[in-house]
């Protein structure tokens, strides 16, 4: 920008020099965030608590970082009500921010007063009386003392009770009456996880000179820590299934070029086989080519499982795909608002919010007696159907809406019937978001296991796929000529998460990396289905948007 | 309108369409109800007048068909709730309210004696615990997605929580299993494998993209020129979030966080999986470290031994877990409705 | 300046080559003549120091060029109409006044704005600050679904000058009185008290649509500024409640800087000490005593624009 940024001394609309505040508040976050992230650490056992650095461990270097935060905070809120810093404090902290830090006060009343006194009658009187003591002082304080005060003091307190070691790797605690032992390797991770929290929402709050601009500041970091905790769940979920699962689920692919037999043939002068030969590709994947071996040390596979999930998503497709965009066109193009669409609607979101064990259970009393009173793909094709149906419904209805009407006026301006502008205008136009919603619907049943458990499974470790098609396609010398193959869905089957239950409920042990591969190759084909559904329905809406 | 004015608006052909459909289709569903082996001929029949007509009347056809779609979702729910109540009635004649406030013992297959009082407590407990993960942080995400991130981070995080919510089930509960089950028992001398607290904290993990999703629909439908007033006004972003958008939006966001508990109360695999099952009451009884088990997980580890009774209460605990769910999901429909009306009614 | 000679010269050509005998009054001779005439037309002066101070300004909407070269002095306590068709960026600049501009990621913004002599789009401005000296009013009412009182003293109470409710009360730092008092003034101020205030906790959003804009102008009012920018806020009106917003407007321009966009010219004339006319390209065409504009404009392109040749 080309702005002339010389300041004279009577700007009103520039606050002061405020670089120093910001350099060490900004320092203090910086060195919060390190706690957190060093106890996030220290939590899961990737650095445990007790590991020595450089002369002493990571627990108290940990709680040398919060006794400094605490400190630094105090001093700065200090110096800001001293008049040493420029900043904009209210005249309270606000009711939000001391019920905050008068529930971490409460919690510190409570834990000491629970170690001190014993779980008896007296440790929520400390607790109450400490929670609301640092309730007050943020209230009734001006901003900028109060609140560094109450908070500052909380994270120094817990610098102090980890340093001192008070709260260190030999540590031990059974609260009464609950069947939990917590040792330092948990304690001193979580009181780090905590007070580097409460240190960089207070560090944040002076970064932003206090008043309204503080608190957002303070409110952002909050904010912002959490969405990079959900990416983070993400990314370890699927990267340690990755990590985990790769391994197993890659053993013993082999592939290679050959020189073997194309095809071979007795032609019937030459009383001789030919053979032509030539060049073959060969891809062998055992883990997803093969059953489950039940005899000898081949490679353990879960083809039966991936068919069976295969058959189970084309049936709830088949099934759920015509009901859902039908009712969900009738809905939008047929039915007036009224006590129908709204009876439909309460049923559509009840069958959402169904659980699927529900359905595992309807589907055991509803399908299998009548479908040859045995577990079977149909059965479970039929309920995820039903699983899906609404799901369909929800998107499609959503995708039609945004059809504008002027295409349905144009074309009935042109003379064209309903049902005539439905086929070539309306549903073209809401294809891409009706798929979408297929598509990410099919994610959510490829991985459901309930019903599926109820209603189609019976071997957790099936050698061989299950044959729905019998036969196959040929000419028979009798009438009719042609056979069609048999298809039997009337059979029990496994399925890519029910074999994940399977290994699970039949004890890990020697199968565990089996499990993992299993995991993995489930997550893969369910997340593809999602990766997809949600990238094309962003792509759309871009599209959409311009 | 009455059904009678209604079908006299109709004119002949789809009257005709419409009664001989309606005849045929129920007669199909009819015998899966009585005669199994009987509904392929009927379906036949079906398919081929429907094809018939289509070709007469594509119209009308087109109208009854899509008619006949729509009905299926409000059948499929009849149906449910009718064979779950059906099956539900042995146990419950036979142990009457034993069935939700019996005390020890409370199941005991030998005995024949079913109450559920331990799986309600397990489902409650682990709810809450959910419910207490699930709302602040999705409701934060949210905040976040729709009124906080620069547009980089909104493009990453949306579609984030998005594949979130599409990781099954099994797999948070194998997770569960393997990983977080023995990091308790070890690090924090557990004396069960399994426990109601880690339960319910992956519950919450599982049920917080559904709380941010419909969270994040609801703030986005404030209307950017009320923002703007209170970006006039000198209101700091935030101060607009918290008392302009976030009331604003509280029907849409208590709607998104009762669906979130719905989602938490139906959650089966991962309590399946990580929970003993214990089918009694932990000691005492507010030990969340306790291991019990759920409505959820009691079905899912016992339907393939049940039979006669046990099997009854089984579908008693699905009667239980489905009226809840449904009083959740009605529960947020009116909230949503109410927030419509509001935001858009008044004016 | 360049592209500005271009758009007009392209735009007056056709008015040439239709009619010769208008020759004498367009003003096609390309360079620097036409430069310094169209100058002219904008550099309105007047007595004292200008209460705002815009020099070249430009804003790019992406590839869009939405202002161009914008240089205009507003006087105090009096009314300035910005008008043009629509598209011509009165509205826009309107928005960079306040800085509300900051609020779209894609615009980008070059020039000086000074507010009495302080330039606000320098590095470190107050956005609270400026916005609580610098009010606006929408296009169309946005009350919040609060109550009257609780949008009328949104802003000060956001501002932390005024405490109510039980902490303020706990403290003793209850401020209900002043509250009280700020929000009759303010309602008066924008002749909505006798209309409301018998009901001031009823949800604002069940006012008609003149009351509601009202309400937010008294909204603004409370927070006390010194310029209130209003964008078209008669627009959505009929014209019983528009007739009452231009009387309030005139009203206030006795105690404050008022900038008007409109789109009906009849309005700026009826309510505006100056007139700043926007063509398409997001340029100033003309800016003179609003009498002046309409009686006697001296560009031909605003001329067209007003006897409604062009728009």
């Amino acid at each position: 920008m080309s702005f002339d940024t010389e300041r004279s001394s009577t700007d009103t609309l520039v606050s002061g020099d405020s670089s120093t505040r910001e350099l060490v508040s900004g320092g203090l976050v910086a060195l919060s965030f390190a706690s957190f992230t060093v106890g996030l650490l220290a939590l899961f056992q990737y650095l445990p608590a007790d590991t020595p650095v450089a002369g002493t461990t990571v627990s108290t270097l940990l709680g040398a970082a919060l006794t400094v935060v605490g400190t630094g905070v105090v001093v700065l809120g200090a110096a800001s009500y001293g008049g040493l810093f420029e900043t904009e404090p209210g005249h309270t902290g606000g009711l939000a921010s001391a019920v905050f830090v008068g529930a971490l006060w409460f919690a510190v009343g409570g834990l000491v007063g629970a170690q001190t006194l014993g779980l008896s009658t007296a440790w929520p009187v400390v607790a109450l009386l400490t929670g609301g003591v640092g309730a007050a002082v943020a209230l009734v304080a001006r901003e900028d003392l109060g609140v560094t005060l109450s908070a500052g003091l909380f994270v120094l307190l817990s610098g102090l009770v980890v340093v001192t070691g008070l709260v260190g790797p030999g540590w031990r605690w059974g609260p009464e009456n609950f069947s939990v032992v917590l040792t330092g390797a948990v304690g001193v991770p979580v009181i780090a996880l905590f007070a580097g929290l409460v240190g960089a929402w207070t560090a944040a709050r002076v970064y932003g000179g206090f008043g309204p601009q503080g608190r957002q500041t303070g409110a952002y970091v909050l904010v912002g820590t959490n969405a990079a905790g959900m990416l983070a769940l993400l990314v370890s979920v699927v990267g340690f299934i990755a990590v985990r699962g790769f391994g197993p689920m890659t053993e013993g692919i082999k592939y290679g070029l050959f020189w073997g037999p194309w095809t071979w043939f007795n032609p019937p002068l030459v009383d001789t086989w030919v053979i032509l030969e030539g060049p073959i590709v060969w891809f062998y994947w055992p883990f997803v080519m093969e059953g489950y071996t039940t005899v000898g040390s081949g490679i353990d596979g879960i083809l039966p499982a991936i068919v069976g999930t295969v058959w189970l998503v084309v049936g709830a497709v088949a099934l759920a795909v015509p009901l859902g965009v039908g009712a969900a066109l009738f809905l939008t193009e047929y039915a007036d608002e009224g006590r129908f669409t709204s009876l439909v609607e309460i049923s559509t979101n009840g069958l959402w919010s169904t659980p699927s064990i529900v359905y595992g259970l309807f589907g055991l009393a509803f399908f299998v007696p009548r479908l040859g009173n045995t577990n079977s793909l149909l059965a479970g094709q039929l309920v995820l159907g039903f699983m899906l149906l609404p799901l369909v419904v929800i998107t499609s209805r959503e995708s039609l809406k945004s059809v504008p009407d002027e295409y349905r006026d144009a074309s009935a301006a042109l003379g064209v019937s309903k049902w005539e502008t439905i086929k070539s205008v309306v549903l073209p136009a809401s294809l891409p978001g009706v798929i979408t919603g297929i598509i990410l619907g099919i994610g959510r049943i490829a991985g459901e296991t309930a019903p599926i458990l109820l209603v189609t499974t019976s071997d957790p470790f099936p050698a061989e796929v299950a044959g729905v098609i019998q036969g196959g396609f040929r000419f028979t010398s009798a009438f009719p000529f042609v056979a069609v193959p048999d298809v039997n869905l009337v059979q029990s089957s496994s399925a890519l998460p029910y074999q994940l239950f399977a290994v699970i409920g039949a004890g890990l042990g020697e199968n565990l990396d089996f499990a993992w591969g299993t995991a993995l190759v489930l997550l893969l084909v369910v997340m593809s289905f999602y990766a997809v559904g949600v990238a094309s329905r962003i792509y759309f809406r871009r599209k959409l948007d311009q | 309108m009455s059904v009678a004015t209604r079908l006299g608006g109709l004119d002949r052909n789809s009257r005709i369409v419409g009664g001989i459909g309606t005849v045929l289709l129920t007669l199909t569903i009819l015998s899966f109800l009585v005669a199994p082996a009987l509904t392929g001929y009927l379906a036949v029949a079906f398919a081929l007048f429907v094809a018939g007509s289509y070709v007469v009347d594509e119209e009308n056809t087109a109208r009854f068909l899509l008619f006949v779609t729509t009905t299926s979702t409000v059948l499929i729910l009849a149906f449910i709730t009718v064979y779950l109540l059906v099956n539900a009635v042995p146990v419950v004649r036979e142990m009457g309210l034993y069935l939700l406030v019996g005390s020890d013992p409370f199941w005991d297959t030998s005995a024949n004696t079913y109450s559920l009082v331990p799986m309600m407590w397990g489902t409650f407990v682990t709810t809450i615990i959910a419910a207490l993960v699930a709302a602040p942080l999705g409701v934060a995400g949210a905040v976040f997605i729709s009124e906080i991130a620069p547009g980089w981070a909104r493009e990453i995080v949306k579609p984030a929580v998005e594949m979130l919510a599409g990781i099954p089930s099994i797999v948070y509960g194998f997770i569960g299993y393997t990983l977080i089950n023995p990091f308790m028992q070890g690090e924090l001398s557990l004396p069960d494998y399994g426990s109601l607290f880690v339960t319910g904290l992956v519950i919450g993990i599982m049920a917080l993209p559904t709380v941010v999703s419909v969270a994040e629909d609801a703030i986005a439908s404030v209307p950017d020129a009320m923002k703007n007033g209170a970006g006039a006004l000198g209101a700091t972003d935030w101060q607009t979030t918290t008392s302009v958008t976030l009331p604003a939006a509280f029907s849409g966001i208590s709607a998104a966080v009762l669906l979130g508990v719905g989602r938490a109360v139906g959650e089966t695999m991962a309590a399946t999986v990580i929970l003993g099952n214990v089918t009694n009451l932990p000691d005492p009884l507010m030990d969340v470290f306790g291991n019990t088990i759920t409505l959820t997980s009691l079905i899912a580890s016992q339907y393939g031994a049940a039979s006669g009774l046990q099997f009854s209460a089984l579908f008693a605990a699905g009667v239980v877990l489905f009226v809840t769910v449904m009083g959740f999901s009605i529960g947020s429909q009116l909230i949503e409705r109410r927030m419509r009306q509001r935001l858009g009614g008044e004016q | 300046m360049s592209e500005t000679d271009v758009t007009q010269t392209g735009t007056d050509a056709p008015t040439t080559a239709n009619d010769p005998q208008s020759e004498t009054q367009t003003h096609t001779t390309a360079g620097e003549t036409d430069e310094r005439t169209q100058e002219e037309w904008t550099n309105f002066t007047f007595p004292g120091e200008p209460k705002l101070a815009v020099e070249d300004l430009d804003v790019y909407y992406g590839d869009d060029h939405a202002l161009n070269g914008v240089s205009m002095d507003i006087p105090r306590e009096s009314v300035t109409a910005l008008i043009g068709p629509s598209g011509c960026g009165k509205s826009t600049f309107l928005r960079c006044l306040n800085r509300m501009n900051d609020r779209i990621n894609a615009a980008r913004i070059d020039g000086s704005v000074k507010l009495d002599g302080e330039e606000i789009y320098q590095e470190g401005v107050d956005l609270v600050e400026l916005r609580k000296r610098v009010g606006m009013v929408f296009q169309a009412p946005n009350p919040f679904p609060k109550s009257i009182r609780d949008n009328i003293a949104y802003g000060p109470r956001k501002h932390g000058e005024l405490n109510t409710g039980l902490v303020a009360r706990l403290l003793g730092r209850d401020d209900s009185d002043e509250e009280e008092a700020l929000v009759e003034q303010s309602l008066r101020q924008a002749a909505l008290w006798d209309e409301v205030k018998d009901r001031l906790d009823d949800n604002a959003l069940g006012l008609s649509g003149g009351q509601q804009q009202r309400l937010c102008i008294a909204r603004c009012l409370a927070v006390g500024p010194e310029v209130i920018l209003m964008d078209e806020p008669a627009s959505a009106l009929d014209p019983v409640a528009t007739s009452k917003i231009e009387d309030l407007i005139e009203d206030l321009a006795e105690d404050y800087t008022v900038v008007v966009v409109t789109h009906s010219m009849q309005q700026a004339a009826r309510i505006s000490d100056q007139t700043a006319v926007f063509l398409t390209g997001g340029e100033l065409v003309e800016y003179d005593d609003t009498d002046k504009i309409f009686e006697n404009p001296e560009s031909q392109r605003v001329e067209d624009y007003i006897t409604g040749k062009f728009g």
